[in-house]
């Protein structure tokens, strides 16, 4: 293409195109897709008219794999088999899985991620969360009809850099292209705040399965900027389900009950927690397998007193939020509440009198962060409507690099608004050093053991110095899904080495790759789709360049049947482009060979002009050859 | 003077994106380089930046202008960073004005008021008393006000660069400071 070489890129002559794009919303219970389609965003529901998928994947002897309300139906019947709330175990090892021990499930400890044991073979959270995402992803196709030209999956705003990097992997594994991570809170302040034209300060209280974020947000005009976040990735409303459960262990006097039994009381406890937002008083009964008879009669008083420390729990992240934001609780102008679990009436009155004032409840809270996410996903896939949308969302936990001793040095503080990147400088401490080795670690505390360890590596080749002459200049920048880059280089002498690291957590990007051809009709799919958007982005960048050239010079350069030649070829192409089928990657790459050649002549003559124009004025011994 | 700067970082569709030039954070929000700058145009600029350079505004663009954004949009958060808050403003004039460091030292009474403010926190928090905390931070809001006013006639009346520097490194303290009392009522929320 011998235009890249002298043109401009400018802007395509293909009339606009509408990017099929999604928010999903990957959540711990359930998990929705919406899009945004004339100009409204909206849910899109499966064949039975239902939006929600419950976040449940069961797997069979005979490799057939179950997701939504199926396999969670079959949970209680195979709970080794079934997992339920993967998204608890996203990024995370044995260690920060607390309630491990009452999980039905064999987990396996694994360098950086747990790993879970079931009759299709060991799998990571990050495949079991693809699965999920594979059937959204259908789902959106089938009722956008078309492919999905890219997603936004939202992430609990609290979810350190591992649980993000697993999040992208495992969309990365279902075949979708991920145009942004965005913050739940952040969603559904999107999705409140277009539909309100809401200005000023607010607060967004999002509970949801299994995480808790809070995050503070100042709108200003289609800006939506976060001032705070803060939250607990392991408080939700699973939680509550939780002391219902151990509350009827304690009264029945139930010991050691087994994963089946487990199962099903549980899911007796939540179904008790949501009839008690409408009801009074609520009898528990069910059949073990031992034949044991449960009956019990729960009622709101007791549910509340159970639980109220659970909602006390979650006001401190609130403080903190306020207090990083440098404002007291009567600056905020409103308070959103988002998640399944904000339906329970004692925690809209305790979050009532915290805030002095009623949350706002007027979007169904299952679906105000998908809502969200689609209009978000409509903006960066570039379609109508999205330009005056702007979102400057903050890092939840601070980054840092682990010094001597042990302590942590904080390099980016948490709260920064993303992308950002800072630097700071290490010296060597023996004469003639020329290694050094980093920990990359996040978190609040200030001892390095109490914080998370993203990336460990190690620079080389540093000049051989006497201690402290050595300048290492260690960069941290995070991009704007929340993920962190770091690379460092000496300074001194000229001499750099550089090294950068994209944190880990126990799945290389070789692992990755290999799952994702483990599924041969996957890996096919994504093969094909990789070759037309190859082939999509080849063609936009010809029709650029030839576009530019044609203005620049086309007029002095080509006759008359040159010029409508090749604007004939443009149309094509860009008709061609506009249909988007991935069935014509054949007739795209002709169509996009045959304005190459209808150009060549053009380029030819381009290239002489600018030779000419580049030589003109200019003594010929001044030119060096 | 504001609408000039932004429009000569805005981008044209039409035209290469181009790195914004970091060298001067009061050029590029538009801003007059003094202490006491307009809050809100600060902020009115900073989003209008962001509104033209945020990645999110590249997303569906070739890598490297994608790569362009993310620098671009890193380098004006940097700056308003830099710009609101009083004791990073008051560095970037400093340097602007090419003043080396020579002698910065902190006084002894400054050093003495630092035990002390130290020692009421401690005594506040060892007696987990949330509200003594919080009339420190009153106390504490009140002479950073303080302080910011004798910075800004330092810079912006005397160009007294020695006295600005001594400022923004007591300013430095009282940060700290801040972050302690944060802690320790954080601290007492668990």
């Amino acid at each position: 293409m011998a235009f890249l070489q002298i043109a401009e890129p400018g802007q395509s002559a293909a009339p606009h195109q509408h990017r099929l794009a999604v928010g999903i919303d990957l959540g711990t219970t359930h998990s929705l897709v919406a899009s945004v389609r004339s100009g409204t965003a909206e849910v899109l529901s499966d064949a039975a008219g239902r939006s929600l998928l419950p976040s449940v994947v069961r797997y069979a002897a005979d490799g057939e794999v179950e997701v939504g309300w199926q396999a969670r139906d079959g949970a209680a019947k195979d709970p080794h088999n079934t997992i339920v709330s993967v998204k608890r175990f996203m990024g995370r090892g044995l260690a920060d899985i607390a309630e491990a021990a009452s999980l039905p499930y064999q987990f396996i400890e694994a360098p950086g991620m747990v790993r879970l044991k079931t009759v299709a073979g060991e799998l990571t959270p990050v495949e079991v969360s693809a699965e999920i995402l594979k059937v959204l992803r259908q789902r959106a196709e089938e009722s956008l009809g078309g492919e999905l030209s890219g997603a936004v999956i939202t992430v609990p705003a609290y979810f350190d850099d591992a649980q993000r990097q697993a999040t992208k992997d495992a969309a990365r594994l279902a075949g979708i292209n991920v145009l942004r991570l965005l913050n739940e809170p952040t969603a559904a302040a999107i999705a409140y705040g277009l539909d309100n034209a809401s200005e000023g300060i607010y607060c967004v209280y999002d509970l949801g399965g299994g995480t808790f974020d809070l995050s503070i947000l100042r709108l200003t005009r289609g800006v939506f900027e976060v001032l705070a976040t803060c939250g607990d990735s392991a408080l939700g409303g699973d939680d509550f389900d939780r002391c219902i459960f151990n509350w009827l262990l304690d009264i029945l006097k139930l010991t050691a009950l087994g994963p089946e039994d487990s199962r099903q009381l549980l899911t007796e406890a939540r179904l008790a927690k949501e009839r008690l937002t409408d009801l009074g008083v609520t009898e528990i009964s069910c059949e073990l397998t031992g034949g044991t008879l449960v009956n019990a009669i729960l009622s709101r008083e007791v549910f509340f007193e159970l639980t109220q420390p659970l909602i006390a729990k979650t006001f401190s992240p609130v403080r903190r939020a306020l207090r990083d934001a440098g404002l007291q609780v009567e600056e905020v102008q409103g308070v959103v509440l988002v998640g399944g679990a904000t339906r329970m009436l004692h925690l809209r009155a305790a979050v009532g009198e915290f805030f002095f004032r009623e949350p706002l409840t007027n979007l169904d809270p299952d679906k105000v962060v998908a809502l969200g996410a689609a209009i978000q996903a409509n903006a960066l896939a570039g379609n109508h409507g999205g330009d005056d949308l702007l979102l400057l969302d903050v890092i939840p936990l601070s980054l840092g690099l682990e010094t001597m001793g042990g302590l942590c040095e904080k390099v980016i503080p948490r709260n920064s608004t993303i992308p950002c990147a800072r630097a700071q400088d290490f010296t060597t401490f023996k004469d003639g050093q020329t290694a050094m080795s980093f920990q990359v670690v996040q978190g609040e505390r200030e001892l390095v053991s109490e914080c998370r360890l993203l990336a460990r590596f190690e620079l080389r080749g540093i000049p051989p110095m006497v201690a402290g002459a050595a300048r290492i200049r260690v960069t941290f920048q995070v991009d704007a899904d929340g993920l962190l880059s770091v690379s460092a280089r000496e300074q001194t002498r000229g001499v750099e080495s550089r090294v950068t690291v994209k944190p880990s957590y126990g799945l290389t990007d070789a692992e990755v790759a290999g799952m994702l051809s483990a599924g041969i009709s996957n890996a096919e799919y994504d093969k094909r789709m990789r070759a037309l958007r190859e082939a999509q982005v080849e063609a936009r960048r010809l029709l650029d360049a030839t576009e530019t050239a044609m203005a620049e010079n086309g007029h002095e350069l080509l006759s008359k049947p040159e010029w409508d030649a090749i604007w004939r070829k443009i149309y094509e192409l860009a008709e061609m482009l506009l249909l988007g089928d991935s069935n014509r990657l054949d007739s795209l790459r002709q169509c996009t060979e045959a304005l190459n050649t209808s150009t060549s002549i053009f380029a030819g003559r381009r290239m002489d002009a600018s030779i000419h124009r580049a030589l003109s004025g200019k003594q010929i011994e001044s030119i060096d050859l | 003077m504001l609408r000039r700067a932004v429009a000569a970082v805005k981008v044209s569709p039409f035209n290469t994106m181009k790195y914004l030039n970091s060298s001067n954070y009061f050029e590029m929000f538009g801003l007059a380089p003094c202490f006491a700058i307009d809050m809100q145009g600060l902020e009115l600029s900073y989003r209008r930046l962001q509104s033209e350079l945020h990645p999110d505004r590249y997303a569906s663009k070739n890598e490297d202008e994608r790569h362009m954004a993310l620098a671009n949009s890193t380098t004006v958060n940097d700056g308003y960073r830099a710009l609101r808050s009083s004791a990073s403003r008051a560095q970037c004039l400093i340097s602007l004005a090419g003043w080396e460091k020579s002698n910065v030292a902190l006084s002894s009474a400054f050093l003495m008021a630092q035990m002390e403010w130290r020692e009421a926190i401690e005594e506040a928090r060892a007696s987990m008393d949330a509200a003594a905390l919080e009339a420190l931070g009153r106390r504490l809001k009140h002479r950073v006000v303080q302080h910011e006013r004798e910075l800004a006639s330092a810079l912006d009346e005397r160009s007294d660069f020695d006295a600005a520097a001594r400022y923004v490194n007591e300013f430095k303290f009282y940060e700290k400071l801040r972050d302690e009392i944060d802690d320790a009522l954080i601290g007492l929320d668990h």
